[in-house]
């Protein structure tokens, strides 16, 4: 009987499905690398980045003169979709094998938790007038948007992904 | 093999199994930047603005550099406990850090478009 049921684990639906591999997002990085799989998995955040840089950068001036419940919604949108990226990603992070899941899940929380120190890092600098110090002309460093955290989020899973996968080479 | 694994639960306030000697070896260098931050962003912070450009970079290096010896406390205390603890203990942590990202964006985005002052305004 416990044969029957092993074998059926086997050569069940679950255990032929292939698993993720995380090199099939790293753009450049890895010669697997799926657009079809990216776009599966990081589109909600594109849309996010997308969104983020239409009402912060090109559309910014506009978007200040709109009613104060719409800006809020503008402002809003984003991070709802940031709510489906992280559905997304949780979910290919969990069809990884164990090996994978677990390199991802220290590169994802290492790139999460250094963007958060950089940003309050970055922001605590700004108020402490360092960057009026270092580069007198321009007043606005502000890099509390999507975008910015998009693009420190990606240059610390690249360093985190190779920091981890190290040690299983 | 004969040392006995970490315990979550140590770290938690109102556990039982709590432990202040375990909290202040893996949580000291955090208590102390957020005795700094206390002291420095909101008792004294007219103070801290008038003092010279170098005492104020070296207030935040003094702070976030307790943040990341912070880290490396809590990097060796993770690696002490067993490997379901651990996996429970690194989800809460990405969960929280993650979390506490989301809404500082949030929070920031919401300023800047001036719904706290027009909320606040409106109830005056």
């Amino acid at each position: 009987m416990l044969d029957k049921v092993t074998s059926m684990l086997y050569t069940g639906f679950i255990m032929n499905n292939k698993p993720n591999i995380p090199d099939e997002i790293f753009l450049g990085g890895s010669k697997v690398y799926s657009w079809r799989t990216d776009l599966k998995v990081n589109g909600w955040l594109m849309a996010a980045v997308l969104m983020s840089g239409a009402s912060d950068f090109f559309f910014a001036h506009q978007v200040r003169q709109l009613d104060v419940a719409l800006r809020t919604l503008i402002a809003l949108a984003p991070f709802f979709v940031l709510l489906l990226w992280m559905r997304n990603l949780a979910q290919w992070i969990r069809g990884m094998d164990e090996l994978h899941r677990r390199i991802t899940l220290a590169a994802v929380l290492f790139a999460v938790s250094a963007t958060f120190f950089f940003v309050l890092l970055w922001h605590r600098l700004d108020v402490a007038g360092f960057f009026e110090v270092i580069c007198p002309g321009r007043k606005n460093w502000d890099i509390g948007t999507i975008g910015h955290v998009f693009l420190l989020m990606t240059l610390f899973y690249i360093l985190g992904h190779n920091l981890f996968n190290r040690r299983y080479k | 093999m004969s040392t006995k694994p970490n315990n979550p639960d140590e770290l938690i306030l109102i556990d039982r199994q709590f432990s202040f000697r375990t909290a202040w070896s893996v949580c000291r260098w955090l208590f102390l930047s957020v005795v700094i931050s206390v002291l420095c962003d909101w008792i004294f912070p007219k103070e801290v603005r008038q003092w010279p450009f170098a005492w104020r970079i070296a207030e935040l290096l003094a702070e976030f550099g307790s943040l990341v010896l912070w880290y490396f406390d809590v990097k060796s205390w993770m690696r002490g406990l067993d490997e379901l603890q651990r996996r429970i203990t690194q989800a809460s942590l990405f969960f929280a850090v993650s979390a506490s990202l989301f809404t500082l964006l949030l929070w920031g985005n919401w300023t800047a478009q001036a719904f706290f002052t027009r909320r606040l305004a409106g109830h005056s």
